[in-house]
């Protein structure tokens, strides 16, 4: 083993192999970094240039690129709000208040430096494993991943803040709306309002954008800030990324387990970067003994994710190479470069080919680290963008929030689901409810019905007695009861109260939301009563249960309003606000006609092509809205034009809406 | 002598004059998009990407070949782009994988039928069933599979022809089983029959060859049992010119029944849904009402790409046996043969998918 393990970094240092290394972290870098790109995307594209290559160069280049796309796309996450990639979700919730206090460059190195030892013990943990960790990756089937949904679903209670009742609730809503689509086990469509867009269910990366970057979007654009509240003036970058460095140290013992929790979730079929990141925020605010911090700009939130999401990847490769089982999606498409190459994943790769599998190991080690020195020597470039006044700067996310969008499936779809998720996370943030246990149950929603199925129908109610079900349960239980406690100290102790993303919202506007989401609910159920048993059972299996808490939210809030009403508790429940409901605010005026714009973005496009209306949208929003003389909303606009063509036409060819106007 | 070299020079200025035979000059600085249905990494995504890569030399013209995946909905998002979107120009095709049953029963989905766009080609696929050894009593050859008592059998969705083909098989071949239902692709169904959460599946030859024989089939975990052979050209089921080692269906069914050929409702069902998929497992489209010039020149592309040695290295390579082609023409045959389904045959497989969740 050791031999292999020389021969493969002897054959991954040689040339051509080390050149495409270098090449492929440079793509990564590229790919991780520009929302709407991202690994797979990646990995899709450079597929086929693979055809020459000899296989180590192949795997160097390819999984070079993937290595280092979940260290790059923290940088819009953390300094913009907009997550690059699926896996920079979490990084998010206190990677952007971070920057907003004018931390981006600690935000940065503590990302980098933990994505970078995170990549690096993923990679040795791939190498060391493979030959022996068969027992493990086959003794999770289908039951186990239906117990793992549940064990996800109990941080639901570490990401739902002040109020339980509320983050359950929408945890239930995000189920919910996981269903829309193909049922899993008959090809009965749910939920899907007769739109075929709908029949392969929500997208993930608009429903994400909207939810939490356009909440953030128009709060720029409302009030026209630099995106740091702290001025430039008193803020030093260089030590701010030792800083972050030093954090990643003296959080240590989070950031071994994050990693842990990564290689952990990447061995396991089908589950990748996106669900290690979330598991891994609410593993770090689950674990914590001062939350009071999280959602508001604390390192461990940043921490946490991006340890895991990079540590992901030497997991992921171990049922890829080991049985051809992709890991995940990414890995789907390295099996393809495995058919390409004429080699066959199995015991092939951990016999006669094991020094291919050990240099991929070693390709792994050296991209994240060469990735994140690259990026930590730009931090301080890279951070002037959070002092830019917003008028300046928000075409320019706007921009990226809406190709994002539109690469998740190139539908105008895509763009209708950002704008309605965007008004559902505007609502959120302003009426106090939690969004992340949305995201949670919305990514676990399928993979748990479609688990308990499949178990239902192999095993019968015998599956609940497998002895890995039996230790989830018992870790579900322990979860809970952890939860309970520290729920119950958190409400006696005033002064550690958990905000997580959530904070003190309106009440009237929350009453309205809950309403909402109990009709919502009441819908879901009355509608899957036209479909057989199996399709409707796990629909409401939920609703039901959610529906009866949104309707004590309900009740909780009209108590509420109703108390402030009456001065009973004044100054404890509710938080007068410019965004009350009776007359417009300022506020509110400003974020209807923010969300004008975008709906004109998308009548421009469907008249005209994107390559017009989001021109035109930097062009005028920067005169219109900002204020600017017209050489730079032109200059702007240009710029706008070129990274379409160059980004989206030219290297990675994208289908563009098909204008009604032009031939 | 000057007067007969001045006629030779003026006729070969007339010919270089010339506008060349029409389809030389139809994709001449054109870009043909290919749609791909199925998301990046797939099979389908693979062996599409490896024909784009070696399509454009065969093109007259040889126009930039690119590939875009509009994967999702069980392929129909890519199919409907191509049946809706995409203008007939000639400039947009689709490489599928398409779903017979859908076709034969319709689905909610379904904007645009498969037999209204233009076929280009298809490309022969037989599928392998395959079954764990340790099943009880042991599966030591494949016969012994009539000696189980019951078994678990993996498909996809209850209505895909992944599912409907395979339980049909072991109805009519009287076994008694539990259709697991719900896998959300082949690798899944695979990594399941590892785990032993069934003991029988089916897959495509590709992903026998590439990953199940290697994997599992050599390291004694499962023996396969028959294969779902494409129709011959004089209606019987001949083995497959590419995997000849392992008996058809028919030949299976004979071997445990005296010689008897296969009848009845359910094995009438079973070849009418799976016969056009086995026959042209990926298809090449262009929308309908497409450019008979581009229909003709793509057809005649994709012919000479299957005699050109480099593709048919790279695309074995991928899937592990030589690619049969089945021309634009004899595929509409093909194709016609669904809307000759009996009705009472539809109705069968519309309620035989149902019925199995539940049984």
């Amino acid at each position: 083993m050791l031999e292999s393990a020389v021969a493969g970094l002897i054959a991954a240092v040689q040339w051509p192999a080390v050149g495409y290394l270098f090449l492929g972290i440079a793509l990564g870098i590229y790919f991780g970094a520009v929302p709407g790109l991202s690994g797979l995307t990646g990995m899709a594209i450079l597929l086929p240039f693979t055809f020459g290559m000899d296989p180590v160069s192949a795997f160097s280049f390819l999984l070079g690129m993937y290595a280092v796309t979940t260290t790059s796309d923290s940088i819009t996450a953390i300094l913009i709000g907009v997550p690059a990639g699926a896996a920079a979700q979490a990084t998010v919730l206190d990677g952007y208040p971070m920057a907003k206090r004018g931390e981006a460059a600690r935000a940065f190195g503590a990302a980098f430096t933990c994505s970078a030892i995170g990549g690096v013990l993923g990679g040795l943990f791939m190498g060391l494993s493979i030959p022996i960790v068969q027992p493990l990756v086959l003794s999770f089937a289908k039951p186990e991943f239906f117990m793992l949904g549940l064990l996800g679903l109990t941080m639901v209670g570490s990401l739902s803040g002040r109020s339980v009742l509320k983050g359950l609730t929408v945890a239930g809503l995000g189920l919910l709306l996981s269903q829309i689509g193909y049922a899993e086990q008959i090809a009965i469509p749910r939920y899907w309002m007769n739109s075929i867009y709908l029949l392969d269910g929500l997208p993930l990366v608009p429903v994400v954008l909207g939810l939490f970057s356009l909440p953030e979007l128009v709060a720029l654009a409302v009030s026209n800030r630099s995106i740091s509240d702290v001025p430039r003036e008193k803020i030093s970058g260089g030590s701010g990324i030792w800083l972050g460095v030093k954090d990643c140290f003296i959080h240590w013992w989070l950031l071994l387990r994050s990693a842990v929790i990564g290689m952990y979730i990447g061995i396991l079929p089908a589950l990748g970067p996106t669900i290690a990141d979330w598991v891994a925020y609410g593993h770090a605010v689950q674990s914590a003994k001062d939350k009071s911090q999280f959602g508001k700009g604390d390192v461990r939130g940043v921490i946490a994710p991006e340890t895991a999401n990079n540590s992901v990847k030497g997991g992921d490769l171990v049922p890829t190479v080991a049985f051809g089982i992709p890991g995940s999606a990414g890995m789907a498409i390295l099996l393809g470069a495995f058919l390409i190459q004429g080699l066959t994943p199995g015991p092939e790769m951990l016999t006669t080919k094991l020094h291919i599998t050990f240099s991929m190991m070693w390709t792994l080690i050296f991209a994240n680290i060469i990735g994140a020195v690259l990026l930590m020597a730009w931090t301080n470039q890279l951070q002037k963008i959070i002092f830019v006044p917003a008028n300046l700067i928000l075409p320019g996310i706007t921009f990226f929030v809406l190709i994002g969008a539109w690469t998740a499936g190139n539908n105008i779809g895509d763009w209708i689901t950002l704008l309605v998720f965007g008004v559902i996370g505007l609502v959120m943030k302003k009426a106090g409810w939690p969004r992340a246990p949305l995201i949670l149950g919305f990514i676990l929603g399928r993979i748990m019905e479609n688990s308990l199925h499949i178990s239902m129908a192999a095993y019968g109610m015998s599956w609940i007695f497998r002895p890995i079900c039996i230790g989830i349960a018992i870790a579900i239980v322990v979860t809970l009861a952890y939860a309970i406690r520290s729920h119950m100290r958190m409400k006696a102790d005033k002064t550690t109260v958990d905000v997580t993303d959530a904070d003190a919202g309106n009440d009237r506007l929350s009453l309205g939301f809950a309403v909402a989401v109990c009709l919502v609910l009441a819908y879901a159920i009355v509608a899957s009563f036209a479909w057989p048993p199996t399709v409707r059972l796990f629909p409401l299996a939920f609703s039901i249960p959610a529906i009866i808490l949104a309707a004590f939210a309900v009740f909780v809030d009209w108590r509420s309003i109703r108390l402030v009403g009456a001065g009973a508790v004044a100054g404890v429940a509710g938080t007068p606000t410019t965004f009350g409901l009776g007359g417009l605010s300022q506020e509110w005026r400003r974020t209807f006609y923010f969300f004008g714009w975008l709906l004109g973005v998308i009548a421009v496009t469907v008249l005209l092509g994107q390559h017009v209306a989001l021109p035109l949208f930097i062009a005028l929003y920067l005169m219109v809205w900002g204020k600017y003389r017209w050489p730079l909303a032109l200059g702007y606009a240009a710029a706008g034009l070129v990274l379409l063509v160059v980004l989206f036409d030219y290297m990675s060819p994208t289908t563009w809406y098909p204008a009604i106007l032009l031939p | 002598m000057l007067r007969k070299m001045l006629i030779a020079a003026g006729l070969v200025a007339l010919v270089a004059a010339m506008p060349g035979p029409a389809l030389s000059q139809f994709y001449k600085g054109k870009t043909v998009t290919m749609i791909i249905n199925y998301p990046a990494g797939g099979p389908t995504d693979i062996e599409g990407r490896i024909i784009a890569h070696h399509l454009a030399a065969h093109i007259p013209g040889k126009p930039t070949v690119i590939v875009k995946n509009m994967g999702g909905a069980g392929g129909m998002i890519g199919s409907n782009f191509l049946g809706e979107i995409a203008k007939p120009d000639g400039e947009t095709f689709g490489f599928f994988t398409w779903n017979p049953v859908a076709e034969l029963l319709g689905d909610p989905g379904m904007r645009v039928r498969f037999s209204d766009f233009a076929l280009l080609a298809g490309v022969e696929n037989p599928v392998v069933v395959y079954m764990r050894k340790d099943t009880a009593p042991g599966i030591h050859i494949a016969t012994d599979i009539m000696k189980t008592k019951e078994i678990k059998a993996l498909s996809l969705d209850s209505h895909n022809t992944n599912t409907i083909h395979q339980a049909l098989s072991l109805d009519t071949l009287g076994l008694k089983f539990r259709a697991i239902t719900g896998y959300r692709g082949l690798k899944e169904v695979e990594t399941a029959i590892l785990q032993n959460e069934g003991q029988l599946a089916n897959s495509s030859l590709p992903g026998w060859r590439a990953s199940i024989e290697p994997t599992m089939a050599k390291q004694g975990i499962v023996i396969p049992l028959w294969q779902v052979a494409p129709p011959g050209k004089s209606g019987n089921y001949p083995r497959s010119a590419v995997v000849p080692e392992l008996p058809t269906f028919e030949e299976f069914y004979g071997s445990v029944n005296g010689g008897k050929k296969p009848t009845g409702v359910a094995y009438e069902a079973m070849r009418s849904a799976i016969d056009a998929q086995t026959a042209m497992f990926r298809t090449f489209f262009m929308p309908p009402k497409a450019n008979k010039e581009a229909i003709s020149t793509m057809r005649a592309a994709i012919v000479a790409l299957w005699k050109d040695k480099a593709f048919i290295a790279d695309y074995s390579k991928a899937v592990k046996s030589d690619p049969v082609l089945v021309s634009g023409e004899d595929g509409e045959v093909i194709m016609s043969g669904l809307a000759k389904v009996k009705p009472e045959i539809k109705t069968f497989l519309r309620d035989y998918g149902t019925r199995l969740v539940k049984r």
